[in-house]
């Protein structure tokens, strides 16, 4: 799926080794205030990877067990390739609360057809039409984006009147207006959506509407195999329909780390909106870079292994 | 030496853009002939010192043409008479006392706070070299065009010659980016898709609507990374007065300059060259250099134009989409 040389997963590592920035304190209480641009906007510039990893979602149903027979094999082989390495420095406690806030219950408020269809989708995850976009280099959506999702860096860049989100993940990069100009016109579908943004003190509050329909809003780490979509902790499996309305919120919580909020919005899919809230950007060590992460071009044999479609022989505008 | 001599071309190529627009300076030609391989173009300086502003009369030059400066050779008056040396210093004078900047191009547009030209904005091509680089006729689909390329040669190895006839004659199948892969540099800049530039005091971030490709320019004097390939390849950047100059190598060697089937190894070597020349206009002018397919390096020329649509944007072209789409309607399963 995804085209990268060793000295990318070097790098990454590397990364990963050497940032000292998990241990950040979770509780700050005063409000933190960021630098300024020289034109006086929080300066929200840097390189950031992304937050520490946590679930989502509490899961619907509680008591499915992952079979124990079968398909082992290649957890057992990888496990040996990740021999603990007894000299490795210690791992952060792992977060067990989930991203949602809201609902208080932690569940992802779907209408009762959709819990049908989101099992559908994950029992179907060998069918290209509902395999994960993410594995066919679709664009991420929101609030996808900004999840702890693998091989996924940012970069931010601003102007006067401007933000501009860069993500490694698919080259995908956004543009945020912040002059208060309109959504684009209703007929127009984006993968990353349209993004309007405005300040609320120092925080960056986005408005995103005009998704298409065959993204997933969410999703990240790996779902156990075989898991339906109501065992998930993961969202995988939860989708979206045009009418997707994601609005985000951006604060710093300290000077290395952004708080990041969205609230998910889609009368045809959910009973109501819901909110996710977690530490989503942590500034990257001095020197990181975005990679070219070339997804769709290497993308082939893995598709063809995984629902036995040939995309290799479908060109644009063939005759 | 073979590096400086192509520079030598390329400058002297590029110079001449400038006179069909304005008259030539008749010092010019003088200069670009004797003093230019090492005192630069336009008298910016390079292996010797910068000669603008030009702090001496043509008295005091005339004698260190003559007798020789430090590193700098004596010049006979067979290679350069006296009287072509004051028109070389009237030259400098001209260049010394016009803006710096709008030098090139008698343009003088809005600049960003470091003093660069912004260009900041959605640009695109008006051309058809997305179909073909060279001049060529129109097809079904595929409007005519002038060609893009100096000369309008590209300069193949036979080899490479024959190759590119067999990428043409397949390139329904064979073309890359009918497969929805990233074009690649420079062919990204003229497919027919906005993009834009986005111009910080560190970077020129390049967005395309073509498959949300990115490019990162990075200007802040720092060098291409440890070898790598990619589909986009490194670009670093750096400003020559109001020309940005992006140079991008680490190439894969998979990517077309064209539907045409023109090409290029892994060891493409990408000189951009961007200098705005009105509030609406950039010229964009590319130099291609590859050792393995090509017998010299070569150049394209065509002018970026503004996109002043109301409320125009970056739009989605996700091609990847379109492919899904193809696999879906043809059952799933072409295997």
């Amino acid at each position: 799926m995804i085209r990268i040389g060793l000295s990318r997963l070097a790098t990454t590592s590397l990364v990963f080794l050497t940032c000292p920035l998990w241990v950040s304190a979770q509780e700050s209480t005063a409000e933190f205030d960021p630098p300024r641009t020289e034109w006086g906007d929080p300066d929200f510039r840097g390189h950031y990877l992304p937050g520490q990893y946590r679930p989502l979602e509490i899961a619907a149903d509680e008591n499915w067990q992952p079979s124990t027979e079968g398909s082992g094999g290649n957890n057992a082989a990888f496990s040996r390739f990740f021999e603990p390495d007894p000299d490795a420095p210690p791992r952060p406690a792992r977060l067990t609360a989930p991203m949602i806030i809201d609902p208080p219950d932690g569940k992802v408020p779907f209408q009762p057809w959709a819990v049908e269809q989101r099992n559908e989708i994950m029992v179907r995850q060998d069918e290209l039409e509902h395999l994960d976009p993410r594995v066919k280099c679709l664009p991420s959506a929101l609030p996808r984006a900004h999840l702890p999702v693998g091989y996924n860096t940012y970069q931010i860049l601003q102007l006067p009147g401007y933000i501009v989100m860069l993500y490694e993940w698919n080259h995908l990069y956004r543009y945020i207006p912040l002059d208060g100009s309109p959504h684009v016109s209703p007929d127009i579908r984006l993968g990353m959506g349209d993004s309007r943004g405005r300040w609320e003190g120092n925080t960056l509050v986005v408005d995103v509407t005009n998704f298409t329909d065959n993204t997933w809003p969410v999703g990240h780490g790996a779902p156990p195999e075989g898991a339906p979509g109501s065992a998930l902790t993961t969202g995988h499996g939860v989708f979206h329909s045009g009418d997707l309305h994601v609005i985000e919120r951006f604060t710093f919580v300290d000077a290395n780390t952004i708080s990041y909020r969205a609230t998910i919005e889609d009368p045809n899919v959910f009973t109501q909106p819901w909110t996710i809230e977690f530490d989503a950007l942590q500034r990257a060590p001095d020197g990181h870079m975005l990679f070219e992460y070339a997804c769709h071009e290497g993308n082939g044999r893995g598709i063809s292994l995984m629902t036995g479609t040939d995309l290799e022989t479908i060109r644009l505008g063939e005759r | 030496m073979v590096f400086r001599l192509f520079f030598a071309v390329l400058v002297g190529f590029f110079a001449g853009v400038g006179a069909t627009a304005a008259q030539e300076h008749p010092g010019l030609e003088s200069y670009r002939q004797v003093c230019q391989l090492c005192h630069g173009e336009r008298g910016r300086g390079d292996i010797a010192p910068a000669l603008v502003p030009l702090g001496f009369d043509a008295e005091y030059v005339l004698a260190v043409v003559r007798e020789g400066y430090g590193q700098m050779p004596p010049i006979s008056q067979r290679e350069l008479s006296d009287d072509n040396v004051r028109q070389v210093v009237g030259y400098l004078e001209s260049l010394s006392s016009s803006a710096a900047g709008s030098a090139q191009t008698g343009y003088d547009g809005p600049r960003t706070p470091e003093g660069q030209p912004d260009l900041n904005g959605i640009w695109q091509v008006l051309n058809s070299a997305a179909w073909d680089i060279r001049a060529h006729n129109a097809q079904d689909g595929v409007p005519a065009g002038l060609g893009v390329i100096q000369d309008n040669i590209i300069p193949y190895q036979p080899w490479a010659s024959t190759q590119q006839q067999e990428n043409y004659a397949n390139r329904f199948t064979a073309d890359p980016v009918r497969r929805c892969f990233l074009p690649g540099v420079p062919r990204i800049t003229y497919m027919p898709f906005p993009f834009r530039i986005f111009q910080t005091a560190d970077h020129v971030v390049m967005t395309y609507e073509f498959a949300h490709a990115v490019r990162i320019i990075y200007t802040d004097g720092s060098d291409h990374p440890l070898p790598n390939d990619f589909w986009m390849g490194d670009s670093r950047g750096h400003w020559e007065d109001d020309t940005l100059v992006v140079d991008t190598t680490h190439f894969n060697g998979e990517t077309w300059f064209d539907a045409a089937g023109n090409f290029h190894s892994n060891e493409l070597h990408v000189v951009e060259r961007y200098t705005p020349i009105s509030s609406y206009h950039i010229e964009y002018e590319v130099t291609i250099e590859d050792p393995e397919v090509f017998t010299r390096p070569w150049t394209m020329r065509m002018p970026l134009y503004r996109r002043i649509d109301e409320g125009v944007q970056l739009l989605d072209y996700d091609c990847v989409d379109f492919i899904l789409e193809s696999a879906n309607r043809s059952g799933g399963g072409v295997q």
